[in-house]
């Protein structure tokens, strides 16, 4: 688990959050309510046939199954599979131009503006998760008409993938300095998050050890995707220990 | 009087100086009429987005103020037809730098409008006095300790 060093904001002296994600596997009913309001929330453009046929659709956050046992005793588990936002993230060090780097939130932040559309760091994410613009984004109308302001929409020729909801983080942070109090748990909620049924999903501040996705880190269920390969993520899921 | 309005706004370069629909002073409103910037751009200290006010904000004074004025004598007929003035925008970032600039937490911080704006209280013609660069943005929220994170303006 990544302990980070207490950071704190020089302005305001609060304690720098550290964001992560706790998702119960064994909640997750794969219905991709997630999905949907990934894309609708972040702008995320709908492929079209042809291109998704080569494998160039985008999802932020897209669901995996996993079949176990035979039939008729089969059973399907579901893995929702977001940007992992890795303390140590292997799609960082091969960007040539530094467009993505991890900022003192635990962010993996992917600057739009400076990427060149290498695409090496799609190519050197384990969890397939970031996305390249291979054009202008288009939306089926009527879509193009509910983009989010929030959220700016990617240009031709760069990479994007999750950012954990930037926006309502800042929308939060903004609200909670206008009303002139520290920011609570549960403040921030991705669209991913707020709109699961099931509240497989919880996101929060793991440097605050009272937050309800610390409890859930801690809760002994938790492990985090291809743990083995060193990247120590931030989205950490609990399951059924076997 | 109306000369004296004419002579500055010939002597600015014209590429600054946006086509306006009609002959709107700044200067009339701020230092003859003594208004306030958010009079009329309500979101600037309380939201994202300043705004460019409707034509019903204009109205409301200008029913009953000045109505002899051959510009407001302008205004009032797209008041008359129902239409909204075409203003042009001065300022605001391309959809290529990716920025996304609230308002109201600088207004909050202290910031006058005219740090970003020029003194556009003494314009005929607003003009883009300022010239928004990525190094103006960060010079000031280094001085301010506000946050130089890239993720501060680009998402």
């Amino acid at each position: 688990m990544a302990e980070q060093a207490e950071q704190r904001d020089p302005r305001s002296e609060q304690r720098v959050p550290q964001w992560a994600m706790a998702i119960d596997l064994d909640r997750c009913t794969g219905c991709e309510a997630c999905v949907v309001a990934c894309a609708s929330e972040n702008n995320v453009p709908t492929a079209g046939e042809e291109e998704a046929a080569r494998g160039r659709a985008k999802h932020w956050i897209r669901v995996d199954r996993y079949y176990e046992g035979e039939f008729p005793d089969i059973r399907v588990k579901f893995r929702p599979v977001l940007c992992q936002q890795c303390d140590s993230a292997p799609c960082e060090p091969v960007c040539p131009v530094y467009a993505t780097y991890q900022n003192a939130e635990g962010l993996n932040v992917q600057v739009y503006n400076r990427c060149i559309g290498t695409r090496y760091c799609a190519a050197n994410c384990p969890y397939t998760v970031r996305f390249f613009n291979w054009f202008t984004p288009e939306w089926a109308e009527p879509l193009g008409l509910q983009l989010n302001p929030d959220v700016s929409v990617r240009p031709g020729g760069v990479a994007e993938k999750c950012t954990f909801c930037a926006q309502r983080i800042k929308r939060a942070k903004l609200d909670a300095a206008e009303e002139e109090r520290e920011l609570a748990d549960g403040d921030v909620q991705p669209a991913c998050v707020s709109s699961c049924p099931a509240e497989a999903m919880v996101f929060g501040d793991m440097g605050d050890g009272d937050s309800k996705v610390s409890k859930a880190i801690a809760s002994g269920r938790s492990g985090q995707l291809l743990a083995d390969l060193g990247t120590r993520p931030r989205v950490f899921y609990l399951e059924k220990a076997d | 009087m109306r000369r004296a309005l004419l002579l500055p706004l010939l002597a600015l370069p014209a590429q600054l100086a946006a086509e306006q629909p009609l002959g709107f002073s700044h200067r009339a409103h701020i230092e003859r009429a003594n208004m306030q910037c958010v009079d009329c751009h309500t979101g600037a200290v309380s939201r994202d987005v300043a705004g460019i006010p409707s034509i019903r904000k204009c109205m409301l004074c200008h029913q009953f103020i000045a109505t002899d004025l051959p510009e407001v004598v302008r205004l009032t007929k797209y008041w008359e037809k129902k239409h909204e003035v075409p203003w042009v925008r001065v300022y605001g970032f391309k959809r290529q730098a990716a920025v996304q600039f609230r308002h109201a937490p600088h207004a909050r911080a202290g910031i006058q409008c005219s740090k970003c704006h020029g003194d556009v209280g003494a314009m005929t013609v607003a003009v883009k006095a300022v010239n928004h660069t990525m190094g103006g943005c960060v010079s000031c929220h280094r001085e301010n300790q506000a946050s130089d994170d890239c993720l501060a303006c680009h998402f």
